[in-house]
Parts: C-alpha cells; sequence; structure tokens
C-alpha cells in the first residue's frame, strides 16, 4: 500500500497487535478514525487531531511518549502511514515483558557481631523453620551484626533468600547431639566468632545440645520460645507466660517469627579455623533402641491410640488391630472393670489424659470421664452403632456401624484373618 | 553388684491450683528411684531452709534423714550443691529434669555436670547396677527407650517416664529429720531473670499467620478448633474399614 492513497486500509493486523500490546481493549473506531484522520491530509505532513490522539491517551490510561505522538502520523522509511500510527503507540516486545523483580541483596562487610543461627540438618535446603530461625536472628540483629548459619547444605542464593549473611558449612549434625563430637563441633565454632546470639530450633535433641552449651559457655538459656522481640523473648507456661530478655542462647519454636520474603541477604561462605576435633570417647555407651511392644506403651506417651468401649467384644481381634496398625491400645472404665484389659490401659479422668495425635475410639459411649482425658487429642473417630452417642459430637469424624465387625472387616482388607474372641 | 553411693536433689512445688506446698513430682521420681536401687549410702541435698514445708513430705518416703545447705530464697542454689556435692563424690546424683518454678528449664544438672567434669543422662527411666557397669534406659518421646551404659560417676535427670513415687507416710515422716549444714556457703543471686506474668496465652491465631493451611487459620480465628470435619453414615462396617484405612493413611499412619 502506498502512502498516496487517499483511503486506506486499516491494517487489522496491526490493530490487533496494538491491542494484546497496550493489553487493554482497544476502541477499533478509535484507531480507524486517527489513521482516517491523517491519511485525509493527503500530503507528506500530516497533521493529527489532537483531540483523538487525547482521547486515546485519555482511552488507554497510559502516558505515550510525546515524541512518538507528535510524529504520528509520518511516514517511516519504508512503511506505511497508519501502521506507523498504529506502530508508534505499541510498545516494543521488550516493554511487554515482565520485568525482573530483582531484589537489592543487602551486604555487610566486616561484621562486628555474629549471630549463630543452628538449622534443621537436612541437606535439601532451607527448610520454613529454618527461615523463621533466621528471621527471629533479623529481628535481634543490630546494624554491623551478621546471621551465620551452620548447615551442610551449602547454596549462598538459598541461604541468602532465606535471610543469612554468612553460611557456616559443617557435616551434618546427627540427630540425638549424643554423639560427643557434634556438639563439640558447635562449642568450637561458637568459641571462634563469639556469636551474641545462638538460636536453635526446638526440639529434645537440640534443647538438650542448647543446656550443654549452656553449661559449658557459662551462658544465659532460654528454651522453648513462643514469642520473641527486640527486646523480649517468651514462652507459655501452664496459664501464664515467662519472658526474659533475649538471652544468648534459644531454642524456638515453629511460628515465633515471620519471615520476611522481601529482603535479601548475601549468604557468603565463611572459612571458621576450626581446630580439627578428634572422635572423643563418647561417655555413655549407646546399645541404641529397646524393642517395646507399642500395644502397651505408657498411654501418657502415646501418639496413637485405638481405643475400646463397652462396644467392643472381641478384645483379641483388638490386640491384633493395634499389632497391625502399630497403635496403643486403651480402654474405658467399663472394659478395665470388667478384666478384659489392664488398668494401667484405662483412659479418662481416673485413669490416664492422654495426648495423642490420633484417637481411634471403637464402641465407646463417651462418658464425660471419658471425654476429659482425651480432650487434648487432635484427630478423634469414632466408631459406634449409636449415632447419638456422646463421642460422636466430640469426634471429628463419626462412623456408624457396629465397632466389633468392623474390626474384622479392617483386618481382613489388612490381609489377616480375625482371631476368635 | 555393688552398692552404690547415691545422692538426690529434692526440691519443692506447688500445686497450681491451691497453691499448697507439696513434692516436686520429678524429684519424687527421682528418689523413688533411688530408693529402689541397692545403696550403700544415700545422701538427700535440699539447698534452701531447713523450715520448708514440703521436707517432711520427702521424708515421709521412707528418708532417714535430708540434708540441707543453707540458701536463700533468691540466691541460684547452683553453688550450694556444687560445694555439698564436691565433697561428697558420689556415684550416681539423681535429680528432676525440671524444677517446679516458671525460670525452671532443667539447667542446673548440666552446669552441675560441667563443674563436677561428670556426663549427664537426661530422661531415665530406670536404673540397674551390674558389675560391668551401670546400665540405664533413657526415656525418649513417643514412648520409646534407649539403653545406656556407664561404668563411671554421672549425674541422672529424671522426668515423668520415671517410677511412680511412693506415698508420703506419716510415721516415717515422724522418724526421719532434717540436718542443716553448718559450714557457710557463699552463694550468688541469680544471674538470668525470667518474668512470669499470669494471663492468656497468645491466640495461636497470631502464629499460624503464614505457615499454617487456609483451614487451620480459620479454625483458630473462629475458635472451632479441628472439630467436625464429616460424618459418614457407614452403612457397611466394609465401608467404614475402607475409610477409616483411608483416613489413617492421609495421616501417614497406614501400615
Amino acid at each position: 500500500m502506498s502512502r498516496n492513497h487517499a483511503r486506506t486500509h486499516i491494517d487489522l493486523a496491526a490493530l490487533f497487535v496494538a491491542r494484546e500490546a497496550l493489553g487493554k481493549r482497544a476502541d477499533p473506531r478509535g484507531m480507524r478514525r486517527v489513521a482516517m484522520r491523517a491519511a485525509d491530509t493527503g500530503s507528506l505532513r500530516p497533521r493529527y487531531d489532537l483531540a483523538v490522539m487525547q482521547g486515546l491517551r485519555v482511552k488507554f490510561g497510559r502516558r505515550r511518549d510525546p515524541f512518538k505522538i507528535r510524529f504520528a502520523g509520518k511516514p517511516s522509511v519504508g512503511g506505511d502511514l497508519e501502521l506507523f500510527t498504529l506502530r508508534s503507540m505499541i510498545k516494543t516486545e521488550a516493554d511487554c515483558a515482565p520485568r525482573q523483580q530483582y531484589r537489592a541483596v543487602q551486604l555487610i562487610e566486616g561484621p562486628d557481631r555474629y549471630i549463630l543461627v543452628v538449622t534443621e540438618q537436612t541437606s535439601d535446603g532451607p527448610t520454613d523453620a529454618d527461615r523463621e530461625s533466621l528471621a527471629a536472628a533479623r529481628l535481634l540483629a543490630r546494624t554491623g551484626t551478621a546471621i551465620a548459619v551452620m548447615t551442610p547444605f551449602v547454596n549462598e542464593e538459598a541461604w541468602g533468600a532465606a535471610g543469612a549473611d554468612r553460611i557456616v558449612v559443617t557435616s551434618s549434625l546427627s540427630d540425638r547431639f549424643e554423639n560427643s563430637l557434634d556438639w563439640a563441633k558447635l562449642v568450637a565454632v561458637m568459641e571462634v566468632l563469639q556469636p551474641e546470639h545462638l538460636l536453635l530450633p526446638s526440639s529434645p535433641a537440640c534443647n538438650h545440645a542448647a543446656l550443654r552449651i549452656a553449661a559449658a559457655t557459662d551462658s544465659d538459656l532460654f528454651l522453648d520460645a513462643d514469642q520473641i522481640g527486640t527486646s523480649e523473648v517468651a514462652r507459655t507456661w501452664q496459664h501464664g507466660m515467662v519472658s526474659s530478655r533475649p538471652t544468648r542462647i534459644m531454642t524456638l519454636k515453629r511460628g515465633c517469627a515471620a519471615p520476611d520474603r522481601t529482603q535479601c541477604f548475601e549468604g557468603r561462605v565463611l572459612d571458621v579455623p576450626v581446630t580439627p576435633v578428634e572422635r572423643l570417647e563418647s561417655e555413655l555407651e549407646d546399645f541404641g533402641l529397646i524393642q517395646t511392644d507399642v500395644r502397651f506403651l505408657p498411654l501418657a506417651e502415646a501418639e496413637f491410640i485405638v481405643a475400646v468401649g463397652a462396644g467392643v467384644k472381641n478384645i483379641s481381634a483388638l490386640c491384633q488391630l493395634a499389632d497391625r496398625l502399630g497403635a496403643t491400645i486403651g480402654a474405658t472404665r467399663v472394659v478395665c472393670d470388667n478384666g478384659a484389659l489392664p488398668r494401667d490401659r484405662q483412659v479418662g479422668a481416673s485413669g490416664t489424659i492422654v495426648r495423642a495425635n490420633i484417637y481411634v475410639a471403637l464402641g465407646i459411649s463417651g462418658a464425660v470421664q471419658h471425654l476429659q482425658g482425651i480432650e487434648s487429642c487432635r484427630d478423634l473417630i469414632a466408631i459406634n452403632i449409636d449415632a447419638y452417642a456422646p463421642i460422636m459430637r466430640r469426634a471429628n469424624v463419626a462412623l456408624v456401624t457396629d465397632a466389633d465387625k468392623m474390626i474384622s472387616a479392617v483386618l481382613s482388607r489388612l490381609g489377616e484373618t480375625t482371631c476368635a474372641p | 553388684m555393688r552398692a552404690l553411693r547415691l545422692a538426690v536433689l529434692i526440691s519443692g512445688a506447688r500445686h497450681p491450683l491451691t497453691q499448697r506446698p507439696q513434692r516436686s513430682d520429678r524429684d519424687a521420681r527421682a528418689l523413688e528411684l533411688a530408693l529402689r536401687q541397692d545403696h550403700q549410702e544415700m545422701t538427700v541435698i535440699h539447698a534452701g531452709s531447713a523450715s520448708e514445708p514440703f521436707l517432711p513430705l520427702y521424708l515421709g518416703m521412707g528418708v532417714p534423714f535430708i540434708e540441707v545447705v543453707p540458701c536463700p530464697d533468691t540466691h541460684d542454689p547452683f553453688d550450694a550443691l556444687l560445694f555439698r556435692l564436691a565433697a561428697l563424690q558420689p556415684d550416681i546424683i539423681l535429680c528432676g529434669a525440671l524444677g517446679s518454678k516458671p525460670s525452671s528449664q532443667g539447667l542446673l544438672p548440666y552446669r552441675l555436670a560441667h563443674h563436677l567434669n561428670l556426663p549427664i543422662a537426661e530422661q531415665i527411666a530406670e536404673i540397674a547396677a551390674s558389675d560391668n557397669g551401670i546400665d540405664l534406659i533413657q526415656a525418649e518421646q513417643g514412648g520409646r527407650r534407649r539403653r545406656l551404659r556407664t561404668s563411671r560417676s554421672l549425674i541422672v535427670t529424671v522426668g515423668s517416664a520415671g517410677p511412680p513415687p511412693r506415698l508420703s507416710a506419716f510415721a516415717k515422716r515422724r522418724d526421719g529429720h532434717v540436718v542443716t549444714l553448718t559450714q557457710p556457703v557463699e552463694t550468688r543471686a541469680f544471674k538470668q531473670s525470667i518474668d512470669f506474668r499470669p494471663g492468656k496465652r497468645p491466640s495461636s491465631a497470631a502464629r499460624l499467620q503464614w505457615t499454617a493451611r487456609p483451614e487451620d487459620r480459620l479454625a483458630a480465628v473462629t475458635g472451632a478448633g479441628s472439630r467436625r470435619d464429616t460424618t459418614v453414615k457407614a452403612t457397611t462396617p466394609d465401608e467404614a474399614a475402607a475409610f477409616l484405612l483411608d483416613w489413617l493413611a492421609e495421616r501417614g499412619l497406614r501400615s
């Protein structure tokens, strides 16, 4: 198409591109109007209609390049008039591409002091718990403090994004901290770095390590912190909160600090000149875990309990089921009074208060005293032939069926024959 | 079977509701564990004052005498206990894993272990002395038990997995007596100040802000708890069995 044509066709392809690029629904009539007006002048010096252009600008709501608009209609070399007009309003490909989100990396050179964070010691990378610990460390960090994370997993980017300024590389600290090598290594790193704070996750092994290190370095200690702030750290205790100023060594429970994902730090690997620690003679010989029958664990410590009430007659089938599922056996007062199960299996106000994660109640009606015993259980599934038994209200899931028959059905599904009562 | 020289550290507690003085549960379990051993010599030590109301309760467990090392209430009992234990040099020192005050975190046994240069075994459920050494059974979370052995002196910490303490009997209480150490011991005030303020626990909604699943956050805010998810009116035991096994599998417990 030449520019000498009085009426030119609208290049629909260009129109389409314009619409796509500008991201809004372009008014095809408006575009056409511009093109026609420019073409109408028919001269080599086209004048553009300011009102139309203003209208277009308002419609699209974007600040156009005034240079481009002024020269709209001016034919480009080898281009078409209306195409140029449309194209002048089109953003280029580069403009349309989504902008890269670059976060500024915050650097610390020559830190005055350190905060040492011990991670969960997995090799996969920073976990949510690690991010929380680093966020808590960030709350405690003043200017000039660098946060060093002790981990076997070396990835500067990942740890920098998680909130660490430095990485201290260790081989994986063992789960139990019983190996003298692990906590001695931690103490050695602490001696070199002299951190202002040492943060650990709150687990039995880490609490044990924190206690040993606090005793060895004569530091203040705060275990199982639920809340942490710049000037206070607190944990729940009975019916209140125990609080203190942030101590040198702290163990943190999950959910004490929320990580700030908008900030990014360096995560540089730090060379800590630690004297190599030889394997020390362990003072206590560890013969490993004792094989205990899960079915008869102390109820106060059990995490998965299968309990029976008066609705179940076949107790040996239940024992078989508990064995197969790896559950601890519990019973109500009625069953213990009958002698079907020993008294230490009784769950309830006068038996044991249980704090299991999973509690399967088979044929239990749910007397008040029994419900008192299972108040703190997280997930409760109740099986009872009576849909209106009190326990069905308390339960998370209630199955209305005969408990004995259900036990047989479960055993047959697991590929076992039910033994006779 | 060699007869052991034992030392037991005791402290008092208050009933959470009535504030009545009573034995500390863990310390009483530690004392029970010690009483069950074949001991050549057993010393029960308390750092504090001899007029404490809970001391007769410990005497009622069958203890002939309790040694009291004088220590003011606001001072750290660590120095007093260290002084006495360094002089005594027992084979096993037993104590509770945690004290009864809000500020107790179980640091005292670890500090004693460090300063006396003894290994520490925490959360012990049973002790058996043999010719090979001392066998210990350690209680872990979830009801697991671990066997340990040592041939040297150590500190043993007893938690709620220890043996249930025997009842306190009046006659035995009358027969026992409390002995105060006459030698003055230098004690220092607590280094760290931990305050306790009674009040509401922080709402779990605040804690679940960014990590929890949407249903957990909603439950925390509405206070509904994780109650009724579903009610399944299962007509047949088979359907119920299938549902139960799936439910357990969801929670990672299926065998």
